[in-house]
């Protein structure tokens, strides 16, 4: 991937595109509601398209893509927590209830069920590990965080997840 | 790998549905945004026109006060001395 290539306007959509259903997994371990996520959508393009020439590496675009997304969801997530524009899920997240109800009951969770059972710090390592295929290291990187803490959230999520899998 | 690890990789790597929303402002951001520069020109436009406007006030003011004298000689009323 060539630098000009992606600050060509039609390349550079054109690779963004190739990333939506990750880029959008991620902005939904943060916000919940779709019209936040086009928002932050809309500004993660405009800020990454402006400050391409800075990216040394076009090796780690799609990283450093990621980091301007989270930036911009934690950003757009703590304007509305100061304004009290609370979401219900959000509320509820740090006391998660067993009796939620989940797409599929038949020992299968979903992406969505994730969402439900796991906390923010828990959600977005474990998509950024599962899904992305990042290393506890490259992660600690991404949100700027100890790699043993990465590992500890890591862990909890999956004795979390276990936990519901026997439930369900 | 294990299989609860497989499992979990399975979970996490199936794609799920993006909101029509969500797509568009991903594929149109640019373009629209490259509609929206206009609207930075009128925008310096509009403030060139403020600083210019409270600028000439300001000027006016000075030179009221500095050549007060003259300005009443100007409306008629002649020098206070």
């Amino acid at each position: 991937m060539k630098k000009q290539k992606i600050g060509d306007k039609e390349a550079f959509t054109k690779i963004v595109i190739s990333y939506e259903n990750d880029l959008y997994k991620i902005a939904r371990t943060r916000l919940q509601n779709d019209d936040d996520i086009s928002d932050v959508f809309q500004e993660t393009i405009i800020n990454a398209f402006k400050s391409i020439k800075k990216l040394k590496n076009t090796e780690y675009f799609k990283t450093w893509l990621i980091r301007i997304l989270i930036n911009n969801c934690n950003s757009l997530y703590s304007k509305k927590k100061k304004r009290k524009e609370f979401f219900i899920e959000d509320l509820q997240e740090d006391n998660y209830r067993i009796e939620d109800d989940f797409e599929n009951i038949n020992g299968e969770l979903s992406f969505n069920d994730m969402m439900k059972i796991l906390n923010y710090d828990e959600r977005i390592a474990m998509t950024l590990y599962y899904s992305e295929g990042y290393t506890n290291k490259e992660i600690s990187k991404i949100l700027r965080t100890n790699e043993n803490t990465i590992k500890a959230r890591i862990s909890r999520a999956k004795l979390k997840i276990k936990k519901m899998l026997r439930e369900c | 790998m294990d299989e609860f690890e497989s499992r979990l990789k399975n979970y996490f790597k199936k794609n799920i549905d993006v909101p029509n929303q969500c797509k568009n402002a991903l594929r149109n951001t640019l373009y629209i945004n490259k509609k929206s520069k206009k609207n930075y020109y009128s925008f310096f436009l509009r403030q060139a026109i403020t600083i210019a406007s409270v600028g000439s006030v300001f000027i006016c003011g000075v030179a009221f006060a500095t050549n007060f004298n003259n300005i009443r000689g100007f409306f008629g009323l002649g020098s206070r001395n």
